[in-house]
């Protein structure tokens, strides 16, 4: 009798966390918003490489912090152009793991990279995210809502890495930070042997 | 005294009233059309916003006069707009206003004279794709005159905030520079989507 007592309370509190079907996600604009943004925040591959970027950037300090996640959602569009046009990129999902696996390392080993040098790493592995992303695009029912889901996605993921980069003004946090970069790094070696097949 | 509270609780609660869902049919319903029109369309609201960024980080004279300059441009665009022909480069033009947003990205003040003429003529391009030819008469005074009130309170609320988060604290420059990248991208993906789809 008390056992089923508690049965009832699981199947109760499992009813309570029941989530909706969601399944028209692509229907009209708040469709679009939504299901641009979820998108890089579902695929791991992107949103590993996206808080990789502000925690590069909150390690290099200044002007890096602002110039990176400012260079790559702007780049990242004209990447997500290229996938709308159609144009050729192959290696895709390889490019995507390997800007987990650069990024990551590059958090790891605390790289100090020129800042040209940083700029155009991150600009070159934006351009396989917005194609990923562009590909997918013309399916949304809204591309606007859709566009602007993703590129805000992508900046608040950058935010949250600059916000666990603030970790690095402690000597344990810049430890923790290094040790998250090069978690990001196998992260992205498991892409890279996925992509592989 | 708590009875009495419940109980008057429970008499407004059996009180409702109706909904109005659909205030068009009411007595100023042009009015609320025109001041929801730009706030429920992506299209109209991001680069409105940008522009707002972008007057927030210019001298106060400058960011005085756009505050009521701009609604005033939306408001003569949208009855300028009855006596033009529908084009379909208005389209184009109301994308190519997202580039308002290299402001914000620059984070600095433009020349007074740069500055006013950018922003009038994001206004009249705004203001025109605003026009609604099946309107007239007073019906389309009340239309503008929402179109204008939501282009003021965008404008004003936008700016204020940016204006004082900018000069208490100098890191939120790189806020507005990195909304105005967000922005940049939206325009490059949905033109993108516009010309290649």
């Amino acid at each position: 009798m008390r056992l089923s007592s508690r049965l009832r309370l699981f199947w109760f509190l499992l009813t309570l966390i029941s989530f909706p079907a969601l399944a028209h996600t692509d229907a009209g604009v708040a469709g679009g918003l939504l299901s641009g943004f979820i998108h890089p925040v579902k695929g791991v591959d992107h949103l590993v490489a996206m808080i990789a970027v502000g925690l590069w950037g909150a390690q290099l300090r200044q002007p890096a912090i602002w110039l990176l996640p400012i260079t790559f959602p702007l780049v990242m569009a004209f990447g997500g152009l290229a996938g709308l046009a159609g144009l050729p990129l192959p290696g895709l999902e390889i490019g995507i793991a390997a800007s987990a696996i650069a990024l990551g390392l590059a958090v790891g080993f605390a790289w100090r990279a020129p800042l040209w040098l940083a700029g155009l790493l991150v600009a070159l592995f934006a351009v396989f995210h917005g194609y990923a992303h562009g590909r997918e695009l013309p399916q949304a029912a809204n591309p606007l809502a859709y566009g602007a889901g993703f590129v805000v996605a992508t900046g608040l993921l950058h935010l949250c890495g600059i916000g666990l980069g603030a970790l690095t003004h402690w000597p344990r946090g810049a430890q923790w930070v290094r040790a998250l970069g090069v978690g990001i790094a196998v992260c992205g070696g498991y892409f890279l042997l996925a992509a592989a097949g | 005294m708590n009875r009495a509270r419940y109980l008057c609780l429970c008499v407004g609660l059996c009180l409702p009233s109706l909904a109005h869902a659909h205030l068009v049919s009411a007595r100023f319903g042009d009015f609320y059309s025109g001041l929801l029109h730009p706030l429920t369309s992506v299209i109209h609201i991001v680069p409105w916003m940008a522009l707002a960024l972008g007057n927030g980080v210019q001298a106060l004279p400058q960011a005085r006069c756009v505050l009521w300059l701009f609604p005033l441009v939306v408001g003569l665009g949208v009855v300028c707009g009855l006596f033009m022909p529908p084009s379909q480069s208005l389209e184009f033009g109301v994308i190519a206003t997202f580039g308002v947003a290299l402001v914000a990205v620059a984070g600095r003040a433009l020349p007074a004279g740069v500055w006013v003429l950018l922003v009038s003529s994001v206004g009249v391009v705004h203001g025109l794709a605003h026009a609604e030819p099946a309107l007239e008469g007073r019906a389309l005074m009340l239309y503008a005159a929402g179109v204008t009130l939501a282009a003021h309170w965008i404008i004003l609320s936008v700016t204020a905030t940016t204006y004082w988060l900018c000069r208490r604290w100098a890191w939120c420059v790189i806020g507005v520079r990195a909304l105005g990248s967000w922005v940049l991208a939206m325009g490059v993906l949905f033109g993108g989507y516009r010309l290649l789809v």
